[in-house]
């Protein structure tokens, strides 16, 4: 994606750059082309450039503007020119200050000059991210983002240093400074004192003091906090600058964590209770996560934590087994998923076989992946691990075991219960689900039929075929008794039929009278 | 996990599927998912049924290309499968019927040349199933059905405004359809 978008501001740079060339012969156009080769250091003549212009324009019939351009990229990539560097300076970067720079939030990418000081660098979160920060000067502060495909000498904090080239991205409403390979960086001739800080300056020592709050009370991004929590999960590395992450819990609940490499944190166990100093909550597709980075610290505590239960319980039908499932081989050294018989970040390794089902159970309101380990694939499957590695070795298909685990599962019901992460429910038990509960059944129907009934009387009530007061009466159990009790009383008696209709009348008045005084009390308070 | 969504297999009987021909697509690509609204508000991209599969027909010339019929207690649904279904028309060329089946498939529109829409479902599962996850099929469609109708009544959403505009659904009807589905049930 970045790489793209790299490509896409290249390329328009270069269209802008064609379309300014006024050429309006070939020897014109092969005369620019020869200039920007020249500048770029690589000697041609302006004959040859025209040949090969000619060559497009007539053998291939290609538009003159578009074989200035073939031709350029082709004696680029040749003379091994970045074609980013070359159109960068095409452009046209602005020198700005940082607060106009914020300015350009909404907007369109733009190319800009500036002149900043690095107030802040932050852990890479992605390998192709060199470094990120803050960086401000006397106006204010932006974020600044170099991706590692730069050539760019990593920057140093509380330095100044002169912009060049460099991409304003507007994200969310928020302007930020990406540095991607026509980007130049060079220390500037004065630095800049005092940076206008905003209120997104984060602290970055190790000392601060942070209120211990708990997992409930972390419902949003971007809080300092300390947290006394259990490690309830583990997961397999996910990446090389990632020292641990899994999931952490405390009597409140459960959220994941990160702990980056930079806090130079060695030993996290699960099972075990800390103290997290200086952690940060991030929020990620509508999750809260908390991040220890290099201001964080974690130490271990003899006070055990008990992380709440984060137990999910659904009864869906398998829908579908993913990609993954199976007979699969993980990497020896970092325990990865391997495709192909490759693993991404150690290629091509023996890998280690393992056993597990990416299921995912539907409950007609929400797809539910999970993941079934080997243990329980084994026993639901009863087949080992080593059997389904000969049963693949023999059928020479290491699709066999899904395509049994497929017509195992899959239209099935079942009653799952597991851990649930951000994406996959980890599944502790799958079993098949109970028979229908006649009672459910009957239950149902009653409703339904209850409803259609109340249906019908107010149609009758439409079609005068009934009065309204008649379903009442009838409803109401209460009257219903009285009257019954009236009949009792063998009242033929009219007047005590009418003392005692009168009473219960007088009764209901007299509630709402108290009612109403009670509602006015409760204005005058 | 940005961009990824599961659409959820939506549980309807074959007679709202019968009675439905709202059809669209949320975005005007050619591939962009394509949407049923039935009667009863609901949209529905993937479907999950299990029903009876009582007849398999090969309808293609040349190719195989399977037509199946599998009934709920309120209906029949239409199941096609060719080249592309390769597994589920496998299962088709081998079944007998009738059998419990189970399917998870995509709706698909067919417009007749006097302007009739015709549904049915493209699999992308079919399976055995048993009685027993036959039933819990129907209790669980009639109960998505039953909050359907009732949200349909009293909430009101884009959804829900389309369907009653389109099809001014006679929810008795619906809800008759539903008793008949848990009488067949509850009867054994």
């Amino acid at each position: 994606m970045k790489d793209m978008n790299e490509t896409e501001l290249a390329d328009s740079q270069e269209s802008i750059h064609f379309k300014n060339t006024g050429a309006s012969d070939l020897f014109d156009r092969a005369a620019t082309i020869q200039k920007l080769l020249s500048e770029n250091g690589a000697e041609i003549s302006v004959e040859e450039i025209e040949a090969k212009l000619k060559e497009m324009t007539e053998i291939f019939k290609v538009p003159a503007a578009e074989a200035q351009r073939s031709v350029t990229n082709a004696f680029l990539k040749k003379y091994g020119i970045s074609k980013t560097k070359v159109f960068a300076g095409k452009g046209s970067a602005v020198t700005k200050k940082i607060a106009e720079i914020n300015a350009m939030a909404g907007m369109p990418d733009a190319w800009v000059n500036f002149t900043g000081k690095v107030i802040q660098i932050w852990d890479s979160t992605h390998e192709s991210i060199a470094q990120a920060g803050l960086v401000g000067d006397e106006t204010g502060i932006i974020k600044f983002t170099i991706w590692s495909s730069t050539e760019i000498n990593p920057l140093e904090l509380n330095k100044t240093y002169d912009f060049k080239n460099v991409v304003v991205k507007s994200w969310n409403d928020k302007a930020s400074i990406t540095l991607n390979k026509a980007a130049t960086i060079a220390p500037a001739a004065e630095e800049i004192v005092t940076v206008k800080a905003g209120e997104t300056i984060l602290s970055d020592s190790k000392d601060r003091t942070n209120e211990l709050r708990t997992v409930a009370e972390l419902q949003q991004g971007g809080i300092w906090t300390d947290l006394k929590a259990n490690i309830v999960q583990l997961f397999e590395k996910t990446h090389e600058s990632i020292a641990f992450a899994g999931v952490l819990g405390d009597e409140t609940g459960t959220m994941r964590f990160t702990v980056w490499k930079t806090s130079e944190i060695e030993n996290i166990e699960a099972g075990k209770s800390y103290l997290l100093k200086n952690a940060i909550t991030k929020e990620w597709n509508g999750n809260i996560a908390v991040e220890i980075n290099r201001a964080g610290k974690v130490e271990e505590i003899d006070e055990e934590i008990v992380a709440k239960a984060s137990v999910f319980e659904l009864c869906g039908c398998a829908v579908d087994i993913q990609a993954g499932s199976g007979l699969i081989r993980r990497c020896p050294e970092c325990n990865k998923v391997m495709t192909k018989g490759m693993c991404t970040e150690h290629g091509k390794v023996k890998g280690k076989y393992d056993l597990r089902i990416k299921a995912v159970f539907d409950d007609g309101s929400e797809a539910h992946e999970t993941i079934i380990n080997c243990e329980l694939t084994q026993k639901l499957l009863n087949i080992e691990l080593a059997d389904a590695v000969m049963m693949a070795t023999e059928t020479l298909d290491p699709e066999c075991i899904n395509d049994i685990i497929k017509k195992e599962f899959i239209g099935k019901y079942y009653v799952v219960r597991g851990a649930k992460t951000d994406r996959y429910i980890i599944v502790e038990n799958v079993e098949r689900a109970e028979p229908i509960d006649a009672n459910r059944i009957s239950q149902l129907k009653d409703c339904l039929m209850e409803e259609l009934d109340r249906k019908n009387d107010a149609e009758k009530i439409e079609n005068g075929e009934i009065r309204n007061d008649e379903i009442r009466v009838g409803e109401n159990r209460d009257i219903e008794k009285d009257i019954e009790e009236m009949e009792e009383l063998k009242s033929s008696d009219f007047e005590e039929f009418e003392k005692i209709l009168n009473s219960i009348e007088a009764e209901d008045e007299g509630i709402e009278e108290d009612e109403e005084i009670e509602i006015e009390e409760i204005k005058v308070i | 996990m940005p961009g990824y969504f599961r659409e959820i297999a939506v549980r309807m009987f074959a007679k709202e599927m019968k009675d439905s021909d709202l059809i669209y697509r949320e975005e005007e690509e050619q591939y962009a998912p394509q949407y049923v609204l039935t009667p009863t508000g609901a949209k529905a991209n993937r479907i999950l049924i299990s029903g009876v599969l009582t007849e398999v027909e090969n309808i293609g010339s040349g190719t195989e290309y399977y037509r199946a019929r599998i009934s709920d207690p309120t209906g029949t649904f239409t199941v096609y499968a060719g080249q592309y279904q390769a597994e589920a028309a496998r299962f088709l060329a081998e079944a007998e019927t009738p059998a419990f089946v189970t399917v998870i498939g995509k709706v698909t529109a067919f417009k007749t040349d006097d302007g009739n829409t015709i549904l049915s479902i493209r699999p992308e599962y079919i399976q055995n199933a048993d009685e027993k996850d036959r039933d819990l099929w129907v209790a669980e469609t009639a109960e998505k059905t039953h909050e359907r109708i009732i949200a349909a009544e009293t909430e009101t959403n884009e959804n829900i405004k389309n369907a009653l505009e389109h099809y001014s659904p006679e929810f008795s009807e619906y809800r008759k359809m539903i008793i008949q589905a848990l009488e067949a049930i509850s009867s054994n």
